[in-house]
């Protein structure tokens, strides 16, 4: 079947239109790739700039604003509507039901919107812990490191005994020291002082929780549990959202029952039923 | 056809430079075990008189205890897969002798006698002749 070109280009606009729209709130993190390169205290941080500057950010931030006017609003109906009897001012009524159920809808919105981005910032540091381990697993498996490990063994074992070997020299006359004991010595105090500066540069500060130092699988362990907990308590807000809901909800049944009972007031149509066998008697006597 | 020889003396000069680097990798810990042989000579030998071999034997002393801190912070042997380094660091006691005889308290040549396996014993009930 041969579409016209018009129609086709339409077509084009609707499908480009449609997958715009469903990126409008989307949220794509950055690669655990890139994640794993960076120095563990701004993997956090990375991660949160990249959401703030993604499209689901900026829909938040302006449900957030919607939010902020809403409840100002729903705060000066309420102030309105406060000192008036159940029959009085049922516009403003009215519309403070509306406006809290509006509230409660971006509210909801904010509420998914913020529970996606946690499941994909959960999602994201157990892909980065995985790879943590996977790195460390290959590592430590491999003959290198094993080979560094004897080495690092080899040279505690050794350094306990160096101060009884020069000793040892001395005693037999050899007091001596040789140019390369002379230069290491030099060395090692000049090294021990950029040592010292490199443990102490911000840029090379290990992670820290709770003001102590922890391991990098530690630190993305700690940020996982953290967003777990944020997690949990937005869960709890989602409850909290329902009971909401649930008020608004009978608020305006009782709003429409009370609208119910005006009406049938001013129509009169309640029937008044006074005409009974007893007052009726007096018809047949 | 130039290209392709071109290629080869890359590839060919590569290899080389591979090896040459990896070889460099154990020179601290073959010098070492150059050392220790000499020193291990110099003791069971007896073609100098006493005073030069105790004078050879301590410069030998001063040598390897230099070299066996070096090879220790010799970051380059752990970039090696070689068999030399691995067995080097399983064998402290042989590899490290004047830090390993020192921490046992022994005399150097006794402690290495004891380490492969030989004891006065054995070395008087030895008699010269072919392996059987």
């Amino acid at each position: 079947m041969q579409i016209p070109t018009l129609k086709k280009s339409y077509l084009l606009i609707a499908t480009v239109l449609i997958g715009l729209n469903a990126q409008a709130n989307e949220w794509q993190p950055v690669e655990v790739e890139q994640l794993i390169e960076l120095p563990v205290n701004l993997i956090e941080k990375r991660i949160q700039q990249d959401f703030n500057l993604s499209p689901m950010a900026s829909k938040l931030s302006h449900i957030e604003s919607a939010l902020v006017s809403q409840g100002e609003k729903i705060k000066a109906l309420q102030a309105i509507v406060q000192e008036a009897k159940d029959n009085e001012m049922i516009d403003e009524k009215v519309n403070l039901v509306k406006v809290k159920s509006d509230f409660l809808d971006n509210m909801q919105e904010g509420q998914l919107l913020r529970q996606k981005s946690l499941s994909q910032k959960i999602d994201l540091y157990q892909a980065v812990l995985e790879k943590l381990y996977q790195q460390q697993n290959r590592q430590q498996s491999s003959a290198l490191y094993q080979v560094k490990q004897q080495q690092e063994a080899a040279r505690e074992r050794m350094e306990k005994v160096m101060a009884k070997v020069d000793a040892a020299m001395s005693e037999q006359g050899l007091t001596q020291t040789t140019p390369y004991a002379d230069e290491f010595t030099k060395n090692l105090a000049k090294i021990n002082k950029l040592k010292e500066a490199i443990q102490s540069h911000k840029a090379n500060m290990s992670p820290m929780v709770n003001g102590i130092e922890v391991s990098t699988e530690e630190y993305v362990r700690q940020l996982l549990m953290q967003v777990a907990s944020e997690q949990s308590l937005l869960d709890q807000e989602a409850l909290m959202l329902s009971y909401m809901s649930r008020l608004v909800a009978l608020d305006a049944q009782a709003l429409e029952y009370a609208i119910n009972i005006e009406d049938e007031d001013a129509s009169g149509s309640k029937i008044e039923s006074t005409t009974t066998p007893a007052t009726s008697v007096s018809l047949f006597l | 056809m130039k290209f392709f020889n071109t290629f080869a003396l890359i590839a060919v000069v590569s290899v080389f430079s591979t090896s040459a680097q990896a070889d460099n990798n154990l020179l601290s810990l073959k010098n070492l075990e150059r050392e220790r042989a000499k020193f291990l000579h110099t003791m069971l030998s007896d073609a100098d008189s006493p005073d030069q071999k105790r004078q050879q034997i301590l410069m030998s002393q001063r040598h390897l205890i230099d070299m066996e801190r070096m090879v220790i912070r010799d970051d380059r042997l752990t970039k090696s897969q070689s068999d030399l380094v691995k067995s080097a660091f399983l064998q402290f006691d042989l590899t490290f002798l004047m830090h390993s005889s020192a921490e046992q308290s022994a005399q150097p040549l006794a402690h290495w006698m004891k380490q492969v396996g030989m004891d006065t014993q054995s070395v008087i009930n030895a008699k010269p002749g072919f392996r059987k």
